[in-house]
């Protein structure tokens, strides 16, 4: 190739990419959602004097530029495909692949965060739970603690963790060690969560420790075909789809859901809603493994007038307990679910959930959870425990 | 707007070039600057006016000190006037909060800060006002008379923000007449996006790095040499990269602007980086205040104190803190030494000496560069240099070193001149010389591709110079 044909080619090229991308975006509609990045897009942001003022309209554009770019997937496939093979980057956007599992990079403990947790649960017990004689805590292991170290990544010492919540919750809060209940098949390969068809041992585990009988259903898998977790729009690569199994029983006939109204919550008002157990709606959603209790929501009650005992459990929980509580309503007449990320700990109210000394209290949250800091407490006074 | 990014790339640039090379050549030079006003408005709207009037100072006096050239004192003052005016506005932007807080903390006083947002690019336009003010009062170039050349020349949006600081006289010829030529337009988008290429593939992934190793609980001393290999590289492909992708749009346009960077991490002295780092500042405190002052034709004591003053301003220009003013000075006083004795000891010295003496000069001045207070210069260097209690390495050090070997490895083989004299040993061999060509019609596509698919994909995309 002459140079005369090299600087035409060159500038031909480059005016095909430029001039073609522009004219596609142009062009091609707009999305209002990415499957696979489970994320509303940015559409065409309001022009105004006001938004050019405050800079939001630029903003906003780039951000609309990149989320509705033609190809937007392929692109970041491309850059995964770079990152990984080309770079030999051990992770994409932290997300990591090994032994078929994609999982989220979490070189160590961070420890203000277990910390601000300890001290938060200690808190909670001591305002609301005092009165408890079985108040119980254990730790959901992340898919890290199987993989992690075999395949040369950095992770939480994770005996040096439990040991420090051991020694720093208070001593009348028992702790259930899930860790051996659990393999890294148990989780799905593509999300963060555990499987509920795999996760009988963590069942019988807290049945064990907790004393309370399992009962004996049986339970009708319902399958979801093409379930993509959250790691897999994070890493953007070409991950197998799975399938999303949820159980359903005709013990569950008995059952009724309801969820706490979050528009009136904030005033102290426990108004409920009735729902579903399982929401099959959201499965088309950003992220399907809400269908199991609906997603993240400040408080579910979930009681079962069949249930084999009179008992109440209350758990302090993540998105993990969304399937994990299905598998218990044959054992407790009443459940209630909160999850501390979405409501204060001092907005509970009595109506809300009337805490007594006969109910079992479950603290059941993950390491990303605890690790992440994601759970915010706060003392008498409203003020955040740091 | 950064040139790294989808804004630009893909609705400015293409919107851009089709204005410029639709309309005649008389109109180019209004389309030029109505871009770039439009440029600055985008990143700067409430400053843009500001950037204007300075514009029309600096073009105003040029007139009066053109006018009255043969009135010298007219002339000189005309010039002094102009050059107060603007480094006055850079002074109260830039300088002014800095002033007000040393204030307060010698005489224990209250007063009040300004909070003024620095307007993007002050420092770069200013210089060139100011260059243009002074090579015309020393006659070194004609006065332009057309305002609209004029604010072309100072906004031109390819060196509006982040340089190279462009002289008048560098584009004086060209701004009132320019041809472009088929393998300027192809040198450009070689330029441009060999430019891209380095600041999205290999600054953005060593900031990332920065950034994790800045906010991140790890230490060891191996993790603190791996973020300031990882900040010396990052600062420099961030840099030259938007230095290169300034010139190849320059040069699409019709335009040479100087270069600014010559492979700065293979100098063999502190004296020599200064000649390959960011060229275009370096010269112009070497013309406009150095060799004004006298240079090394005075004094001993005078010359300490030209090269004091010059590299006091070279840290200030960096930013209104004291460890960029330390920063200026750390290097003043080894070009002392240099220039004293320590200069001709290097030279008996094998290179390897050389280059290392300089490469760790050049990371422990970085670390001063990158610090926030003085407790991080100390501690950083501690831990530099094992003073630091902490472990020699760690499982996340190696872990680190490992995920990001390639990128430390292909940044520094990319920081020496190999893969230019590599591409040229190859090109200029007769039978190699066409599949050299072929193979950078693909490659650089390819690069703009992939370069897109990073922007597309991630937010990590800050411009260090930016704000300078």
């Amino acid at each position: 190739m002459s140079d005369k044909i090299k600087d035409y080619s060159l500038i031909i090229i480059f005016a095909i990419i430029i001039f073609g991308t522009f004219l596609m975006n142009i062009v091609v509609e707009d999305s209002a959602v990415s499957k696979s990045e489970r994320k509303a897009l940015q559409q065409f942001p309001e022009i105004s004097a006001k938004t050019i003022k405050d800079k939001s309209f630029m903003t906003k554009f780039e951000t609309y530029t990149s989320d509705q770019f033609v190809g937007r997937d392929a692109y970041r496939k491309l850059k995964a495909f770079v990152v990984f093979n080309i770079f030999r980057h051990s992770d994409n956007n932290d997300i990591y692949i090994a032994d078929g599992h994609a999982s989220k990079y979490v070189g160590k403990t961070n420890e203000n965060a277990v910390n601000t947790v300890i001290k938060g649960y200690n808190h909670v017990y001591d305002t609301l739970l005092k009165n408890n004689d079985n108040v119980y805590f254990s730790i959901i292991p992340d898919k890290n603690y199987f993989i992690a170290e075999e395949n040369g990544y950095p992770s939480i010492n994770y005996e040096e963790l439990v040991k420090e919540f051991n020694k720093n919750l208070n001593s009348e809060i028992k702790y259930i060690d899930l860790f051996d209940s659990l393999s890294i098949d148990d989780y799905y390969t593509t999300d963060i969560h555990w499987r509920q068809e795999k996760i009988n041992d963590v069942v019988k585990k807290l049945a064990e420790e907790m004393n309370f009988d399992t009962g004996n259903i049986n339970y009708t898998e319902n399958v979801l075909e093409g379930f993509y977790g959250v790691y897999y729009g994070q890493s953007a690569l070409p991950l197998d789809s799975e399938d999303l199994i949820y159980y359903t029983a005709e013990e569950f006939d008995g059952v009724t859901v309801k969820v706490l109204d979050e528009t009136v919550s904030a005033q102290g008002v426990a108004k409920f809603d009735k729902a579903d157990m399982y929401n099959l709606q959201k499965y088309t959603g950003a992220d399907p493994y809400d269908v199991y209790l609906h997603g993240p929501k400040q408080l579910i009650v979930i009681e079962n007038k069949n249930a084999s005992s009179n008992r109440e459990l209350v758990i302090f929980r993540d998105s993990f307990t969304s399937s994990l509580a299905p598998l218990l309503v044959e054992s407790y007449a009443k459940i209630t679910l909160i999850d501390l990320r979405y409501i204060a700990n001092t907005f509970i109210t009595k109506e809300m959930v009337d805490f007594n000394k006969n109910q079992d209290v479950l603290i059941l949250n993950s390491i990303d959870v605890l690790n992440s800091g994601s759970i915010k407490f706060f003392d008498e006074n409203n003020m955040l425990i740091k | 707007m950064l040139f790294s990014s989808i804004p630009f790339l893909y609705y400015f640039l293409p919107i851009v070039i089709l204005l410029y090379f639709v309309v005649p050549f008389k109109y180019k030079n209004f389309i030029l600057m109505f871009v770039s006003l439009f440029f600055y408005f985008w990143g700067e709207s409430t400053y843009v006016l500001l950037m204007i009037g300075v514009t029309l100072c600096g073009y105003i006096f040029g007139l009066l000190i053109d006018k009255y050239r043969d009135n010298k004192k007219l002339s000189k003052t005309f010039m002094l006037i102009s050059l107060l005016s603007s480094f006055s506005i850079l002074a109260v932007f830039k300088y002014a909060d800095f002033f007000i807080e040393n204030v307060n903390a010698i005489f224990n006083s209250n007063l009040k800060l300004l909070k003024l947002a620095l307007p993007i690019g002050i420092s770069f336009y200013t210089f060139q006002i100011a260059s243009y003010t002074i090579d015309l009062y020393w006659e070194n170039i004609k006065v332009q008379k057309s305002f609209i050349k004029f604010m072309t020349y100072v906004s031109m949006f390819p060196q509006l923000i982040a340089g190279p600081i462009v002289r008048y006289s560098d584009i004086e010829k060209e701004i009132d007449e320019r041809t472009i030529r088929r393998e300027d337009v192809a040198h450009g988008i070689r330029r441009f996006t060999l430019g891209l290429s380095k600041k999205i593939l290999l600054a953005n992934v060593l900031g990332e790095f920065v950034d994790i190793a800045k906010t991140s609980n790890e230490m060891s001393v191996l993790y603190m040499w791996l973020y300031v290999i990882a900040y010396a590289l990052h600062i420099y492909f961030d840099f030259s990269g938007y230095s290169d992708m300034a010139i190849g749009l320059g040069k699409a346009f019709g335009f040479a602007f100087p270069e600014n960077f010559n492979y700065p991490y293979i100098s063999k002295s502190i004296t020599e980086f200064w000649r390959r780092w960011h060229l275009t500042l370096s010269t112009w405190f070497r013309d406009y205040i150095y060799i004004p002052l006298g240079g090394n034709r005075v004094s001993k004591i005078k010359w300490y104190r030209n090269i004091l003053v010059v590299w006091a301003f070279t840290g200030l220009w960096h930013g209104a803190s004291w460890n960029f003013v330390i920063w200026g000075l750390m290097f003043a006083a080894i070009l002392v030494l240099e220039k004293l004795f320590l200069g001709k000891l290097l030279e008996k010295m094998p290179q390897i000496i050389r280059r290392i003496y300089t490469l760790v000069i050049i990371a422990i001045s970085w670390v001063v560069f990158d610090a926030t207070s003085f407790a991080d210069i100390t501690n950083r260097l501690a831990v530099m240099f094992g003073f630091g209690g902490v472990p020699l390495v760690t499982a996340e050090t190696l872990y680190y070193l490992k995920s990001y070997l390639i990128i430390f490895i292909i940044g520094i083989i990319g920081a020496t001149p190999l893969p230019s004299m590599l591409a040229k040993k190859l090109s200029d061999k007769e039978s190699l010389h066409k599949l050299v060509n072929v193979a950078e019609v693909i490659a650089l596509p390819l690069l703009v591709v992939v370069s897109t698919a990073y922007l597309v994909d991630g937010s990590f995309n800050p411009f260090l110079y930016f704000r300078f």
